[in-house]
């Protein structure tokens, strides 16, 4: 990071190559539309703010945090309008079938019917879910990525499962 | 043990944060309550669904877009304070300056087939270093970060955060590889941004020059060396995409013109082209791109 600060581009491309996916996977869960939009907007965050680096944390969280800030925000900032999944009609809260019982559980249908869930959580359960679940972070990374207790990271997960879980019932009914 | 707490109890056991008391419990409400039974099912097939999400593959060429764009825009949303220093020559003398650039880079060219070999070597990367070394031709003064500004020599290393300085009303050019050169204008400055190495060959990939003042010609063969400068100014990123281009600066203001190929230019929020025969005048809100006059044309 030392040498990124310095302008060091081979650095800072060394960086690009070993975390862009781990980024992209958050970003794209997140907001898969402007995932590479995301992706970009941190790294250049990173680039940018190389210098305040302390190495009290991994580089790897301090790019996540980066990254959570940068999706954060540009959910703030988006002028479309989202749904939250608790006002969405009872009717429609399940995701639609198409594909036969067998192809379900592991095929595309249930991931798309995931991600699309994932969508509809409010912003901070579903990066909770994000970090905990798809990227497999302990709670005390999640807890100092988010600047929340471990045990609001654990409710916040908690929820967006339940509302997941819902959500997807009928691709979880054996 | 309440029904509300067994899905939280399940998801608990999941992290392995259950006591055996606990686990107790709720293998107990479970054999006893048929509702929580088959939520707590269903919670478990979710639970390993989420075992088989498979991580996602970047699109291809992405990190290569994010290091270009973030080089790009580095150095546009870096806004200075300074006041600009007042420039001498006229941005609208583009034919003084198209003969001058051609003149110099005709000259760079001379060197280059004078020096052979060697002068070729000089001036690729060293992959040990990582310092790339520019032949000039003309007055150019130069100033490495934190240091003292001198006359450069006929072959000089150049490093991030760099100055160089056109010496004398003669325009200078600098050749920044075989196929790249960049022409100074009578009182111009510009600063060498990061310089990126690519990582087969040892040879620059990309090298950010930020236009402090004055007027910088670009001559690049892109047809051998694809894209590997950006100009920045304050109000946009220049990347060539095949071209021979100048860029101006005024206070508050970026004029680009394209004699050959096309630019893509980078603002905040927004990248669009100026091709050949074009101009674009930038300020910080708006861009207007014109066809250019013929005495604004810039020639070889």
């Amino acid at each position: 990071m030392k040498r990124i600060a310095k302008g060091d581009g081979d650095a800072f491309a060394d960086l690009v190559r070993r975390y862009t996916r781990m980024l992209y996977n958050v970003a794209y869960r997140y907001n898969a539309s402007a995932a590479e939009d995301l992706v970009q907007e941190s790294f250049l965050r990173a680039f940018q703010h190389a210098g305040t680096f302390s190495g009290r944390s991994k580089v790897s969280s301090w790019l996540y945090r980066i990254c959570v800030n940068v999706c954060l925000t540009h959910m703030g900032r988006a002028s479309l309008p989202t749904s939250d999944i608790d006002d969405i009609p009872e009717a429609e809260m399940t995701a639609p079938i198409t594909d036969s019982p067998e192809k379900r559980v592991e095929g595309r249908e249930t991931f798309k019917a995931l991600e699309d869930g994932l969508r509809l959580l409010p912003s901070q359960e579903r990066m909770v879910f994000i970090l905990r679940e798809l990227q497999g972070l302990a709670y005390s990374e999640i807890s100092s990525i988010l600047g929340i207790t471990e045990q609001a990271a654990r409710t916040n997960l908690h929820r967006a499962k339940r509302r997941l879980q819902s959500w997807l019932s009928p691709l979880l009914t054996a | 043990m309440e029904c509300s707490e067994a899905l939280d109890f399940l998801y608990e056991s999941f992290d392995g944060q259950l006591t055996p008391t606990q686990h107790s419990l709720l293998d107990a409400h479970r054999r006893t309550c048929f509702a929580c039974a088959n939520t707590l099912a269903r919670a478990e097939r979710f639970q390993e669904l989420l075992l088989k999400v498979p991580q996602l593959v970047v699109p291809r060429g992405l990190e290569d877009r994010i290091i270009e764009r973030v080089f790009a825009a580095s150095f546009v949303t870096s806004k200075r304070t300074e006041t600009w220093r007042s420039l001498v020559e006229s941005f609208t003398n583009w034919r003084s300056l198209g003969y001058g650039f051609a003149t110099a880079a005709a000259a760079v060219g001379l060197i280059l087939l004078s020096r052979g070999a060697v002068q070729q070597a000089a001036m690729t990367h060293n992959p040990v270093q990582h310092v790339l070394v520019a032949a000039v031709n003309g007055d150019i003064d130069l100033q490495p970060a934190g240091g003292q500004m001198s006359q450069a020599g006929p072959s000089v290393p150049i490093e991030p955060g760099d100055s160089l300085a056109s010496a004398s009303a003669e325009p200078a050019t600098v050749a920044l590889t075989p196929n790249l050169a960049i022409t100074l204008a009578a009182n111009t400055h510009v600063r060498v941004g990061m310089v990126r190495f690519d990582e087969r060959t040892g040879t620059p990939a990309t090298i950010a020059v930020r236009v402090e003042s004055g007027t910088l010609g670009i001559r690049e063969n892109t047809a051998v060396d694809p894209g590997r400068i950006h100009v920045a100014t304050d109000q946009a990123s220049i990347v060539p995409t095949g071209t021979v281009f100048a860029v101006g600066v005024k206070p508050g203001v970026t004029n680009v013109v394209v004699g050959e190929g096309s630019v893509a230019v980078f603002v905040p929020g927004e990248t669009f082209n100026v091709l050949a025969g074009s101009e674009a005048r930038i300020t910080a809100d708006k861009h207007v791109v014109t066809k250019i006059k013929p005495n604004k044309r810039i020639t070889q």
